[in-house]
């Protein structure tokens, strides 16, 4: 445990070096949903009701999104791809854990982070607009737990996603075209700028035979109390079978990544 | 009273620079003419488009497969439209078609903007962390105009092609009338909202020579705009002013579309052209004012 936490605090250390960096990710996570936010904002000053959604359920969808894509989306990738190229990946091999843990370890380490910009973020969204506006919104105790449950599901299924893409480089010199393509597609079938269920009927059947619905939409729709605990516990189960699947693409292709790996020089 | 005869003042000096400037112009440009000076800049901006070519055949497949993602981004934007159209007849003054011809608006620009700068400004950071910048400062030719431009982002080409074709295909199918004054000024405000987003950008980017090290300073811009998106009349009544009159964001994407569809007066046009030369003449002081604070990595 001792050495994780370890590689947690230079990650800690690194991340408050460059906080301005951080500071710059983080209005970039934000923005699109701030954006949405003040649309909705004109639009419903002319109706009251957009599908099943009325204007607090759906600032309460983006004011997730906002904390889902600062707590639960990771970048290793593009990292990573770097290391290999470069070969600087060797500093990793010796250590006493593998690749994969170290990096998913750096990742906590810089959300932690990013939780210090989120937080005022949050209250100032809620301020401007939520606050002296009375709406109907139930909190209850099982819907906070399976969202906090699954957006932790979340971000490791995200990082094995992502991590998948970035050890690809042991093969490919160049996955700046994957990654835009992952980023396209969670991006149409992800729900980060609409909630899925205002997309046609199609759309949303395509999006319920990838992962990343279950990455931001449904935790969000469970918070907003529209599933059912059967609901819930199905979400939970598809999720971690996307996990599995992911943990085991990424164990195969790392070992046989690190089999044709070489480097020159010293 | 004071403070009014102290600005008349500046001004008629920095008047008389500027023609004492144009009237020297041999003499600071080595002999050359204007016109000498002017096809020198076009040729070496050939130059750079050239070399642009030649670095993206480097990786052919990746560049051909990301030039479709880029295009995939465009759908994003008017799939978003057509989706939440379903569900909204009018956002203030926008309906559907409207917003459709802002969307591609929206994209032009963005698409105009990635071709001519983004390159560039993704590499500012490390020009100026790394000292790379002194290869530039040492060259006979502006230091702005080689950070600016030297890159061509080619991707954005099939989203630039797709953007036209959306206006055409809601301009034509809506039978939305047009004139040869609404599509000149369309253009001028074109060019008036890439010569805001360039001084906006550049400005931002400059922040690196105070601030350090940071490698995304390029990506601060992005989600300001992004904002452009958005019809801006829609927003709350204090944002509104704000990005009217003093961060004009209203004019990158907003005015140009408004201008399209008849919806925009002369006075506003004016007024897009004037800050839009202030701010770029702005953008040519920070750059100056930083280069003060530029010490180099030797």
């Amino acid at each position: 445990m001792g050495k994780y936490l370890a590689f947690f605090k230079i990650s800690l250390k690194k991340s408050l070096a460059y906080r301005l960096r951080l500071l710059v990710w983080f209005l970039w996570e934000i923005g699109p949903a701030l954006i949405m936010l003040f649309f909705w904002l004109a639009v419903f000053a002319n109706q009251d009701q957009v599908g099943n959604y009325n204007f607090y359920s759906l600032v309460i969808y983006y004011l997730v999104i906002i904390f889902a894509r600062n707590l639960v989306l990771t970048h290793p990738d593009i990292a990573l791809q770097k290391e290999i190229y470069n070969g600087e990946i060797n500093i990793y091999l010796p250590r006493p854990a593998d690749l994969i843990t170290i990096k998913f370890v750096y990742e906590i380490a810089y959300k932690f982070l990013k939780f210090l910009y989120l937080i005022p973020t949050l209250i100032i969204c809620y301020l401007v607009f939520l606050s002296g506006r009375h709406f109907d919104y139930q909190f209850l105790w099982p819907n906070l737990t399976f969202f906090l449950f699954s957006c932790s599901l979340s971000f490791c299924l995200y990082f094995l996603i992502k991590f998948l893409i970035g050890i690809l480089s042991f093969w490919l010199t160049e996955i700046e075209w994957l990654d835009s393509l992952e980023m396209l597609i969670f991006w149409f079938f992800g729900g980060l700028l609409l909630p899925l269920d205002l997309f046609p009927k199609s759309m949303q059947n395509i999006a319920g035979f990838l992962p990343f619905k279950y990455i931001f939409y449904l935790p969000a729709q469970g918070l907003l109390g529209r599933l059912n605990q059967q609901q819930m516990l199905t979400s939970l189960l598809i999720q971690g079978f996307w996990l599995l699947l992911f943990f085991i693409l990424v164990k195969k292709i790392y070992q046989r990544g690190l089999k044709i790996y070489s480097v020159f020089g010293g | 009273m004071e403070f009014f005869l102290k600005t008349k003042l500046y001004f008629k000096n920095y008047l008389k620079g500027f023609k004492n400037y144009f009237r020297n112009f041999k003499i600071f440009n080595h002999g050359h003419g204007f016109k000498t000076i002017l096809k020198l800049y076009f040729r070496v901006y050939q130059c750079f488009f050239k070399n642009s070519i030649m670095a993206e055949s480097q990786y052919r497949l990746s560049f051909f497969l990301l030039i479709w993602f880029n295009f995939g981004w465009a759908l994003v934007y008017i799939f978003l439209y057509v989706f939440i159209f379903k569900f909204v007849d009018q956002v203030g003054d926008w309906n559907y078609q409207r917003s459709l011809v802002l969307a591609a608006t929206f994209l032009l620009v963005r698409a105009l903007n990635s071709f001519l700068f983004k390159q560039n400004f993704q590499n500012f950071a490390d020009l100026v962390y790394r000292g790379d910048l002194d290869f530039i400062l040492i060259k006979p030719i502006s230091s702005q105009f080689m950070v600016s431009l030297k890159k061509f982002y080619l991707r954005p080409f099939v989203r630039f092609i797709f953007a036209w074709l959306v206006l055409i295909t809601v301009l034509v199918q809506n039978q939305i009338k047009l004139n040869i004054i609404l599509v000149i000024s369309y253009l001028l405000l074109l060019l008036i909202s890439v010569i805001i987003v360039y001084s906006l950008w550049f400005i931002s980017c400059c922040l690196v020579f105070w601030l350090g090290n940071i490698d995304n300073i390029h990506e601060v811009f992005q989600p300001v705009l992004r904002l452009t998106a958005l019809p801006f009349d829609i927003l709350p009544g204090v944002l509104k002013e704000l990005f009217f009159l003093v961060i004009p964001l209203v004019f990158i994407t907003t005015m140009p579309a408004k201008s399209l569809l008849g919806l925009l007066s002369w006075a506003a046009c004016v007024y897009g052209f004037f800050i839009s030369l202030v701010l770029f003449y702005l953008s040519a002081k920070v750059w100056h004012l930083a280069l003060k604070y530029y010490v180099s990595a030797a």
